[in-house]
């Protein structure tokens, strides 16, 4: 049974990325930091694709709060670790993806360097600038694409860092906005996250596929009080981060 | 007339209604100007007391980044400004 489900649940990518893709799929390595509302988006289609190995770091239980965007928490989940209850999920929607979790969050994590080997590509689904900046100072130390994806309310944005071909993070906003860890009530729908995490799983694959991919030195930029969507450019300056 | 797109949090701040807020201005600093008359301070919370672009800002001509200090840069010609803030939500 094992083997037909894994034979015919990648069927319908074949059209898209040929067996080939599937197999170079298969053999990938992930890292995820936060795997919120954003990343677990980003999870749950990244191994519903068949990415074969993920990183992902995430500290903290599951509160109640959580549970208007998080697709990997569920109400029974409350008060449990996040990592352990996220690992029910990904254990459910597919059981080859070869997952380890880290119980903590990127600015705890004292031996980073070492989690991030052999990743492909980075994801960025922090919540915090100061989560951003670490994982994006990480990725041109060792030279690995980042993906990288934020919301507000009904806003959102996800662009793609080419470490020393594209700007970076810091190249686009050079410091941490000093309101943001001042906003009381964070506000967030499920739906904004969604977007962001879909974007970010489909440019992941198309980084993990070609090396490349649309949103490369580009933003995509939504605001869906209105249904205005829109690609950005990113600044066309030299990093030196 | 020029759409302006306001950063979400800016719009909860000043009650910007959802959509464009539409303006005839010359240049981008007009644009802020104009922007600030109508809500009070946001001037502030986009450009620097010294003149340019807030660190936390990027404003976006038709789809293509402002450098910080071009803000007396023209906008004829162009149909969407967005001014769109640093998030990290996740
Ligand atoms: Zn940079």
């Amino acid at each position: 049974m094992a083997e037909i489900v894994t034979e015919e649940r990648y069927v319908r990518q074949i059209p898209i990325m040929g067996v080939e893709g599937i197999q170079k799929l298969k053999q990938s390595r992930v890292f995820v930091g936060r795997c919120g509302g954003v990343g677990g988006t980003v999870i749950n289609y990244l191994i519903r694709s068949g990415v074969g190995h993920l990183v992902c770091a995430h500290g903290g239980k599951i509160v109640p709060e959580y549970l208007n965007r998080m697709q990997l928490a569920y109400e029974s989940d409350v008060g449990r670790p996040c990592v352990d209850a996220f690992k029910d999920k990904t254990d459910a929607i597919n059981p080859a993806a070869k997952i380890t979790y880290v119980p903590q969050n990127i600015t705890e994590i004292e031996n980073l360097d070492e989690i991030l080997g052999g990743v492909d590509i980075v994801i960025d689904a922090h919540p915090l600038f100061e989560e951003r900046y670490a994982l994006n100072a990480a990725a041109l130390r060792l030279g690995v694409p980042m993906v990288s994806g934020a919301m507000y309310g009904d806003e959102g944005y996800v662009f793609t860092i080419i470490p020393r071909k594209t700007a970076c993070l810091r190249c686009l906003y050079p410091e941490r906005p000093k309101f943001w860890n001042d906003i009381k009530v964070f506000p967030a729908l499920g739906m904004g996250p969604g977007i962001v995490g879909c974007t970010m799983a489909r440019e992941a694959i198309e980084l993990l596929l070609k090396g490349t991919s649309p949103l490369s030195g580009r933003m995509m930029h939504f605001d869906l009080t209105d249904m205005d969507f829109a690609v950005l450019e990113m600044p066309k300056t030299t990093c030196n981060h | 007339m020029l759409n302006v797109k306001v950063a979400t949090r800016l719009r909860e701040i000043y009650e910007i209604p959802p959509g464009a807020y539409k303006v005839e201005a010359d240049t981008v600093d007009s644009v802020i100007a104009k922007l600030d008359a109508d809500f009070p301070g946001i001037r502030g919370d986009v450009l620097l007391q010294e003149g340019g672009v807030r660190p936390d800002v990027v404003i976006y001509l038709d789809g293509e980044p402002l450098a910080a200090t071009e803000t007396a840069r023209s906008v004829a010609g162009v149909s969407t400004m967005r001014i769109v803030q640093a998030m990290a939500g996740g």
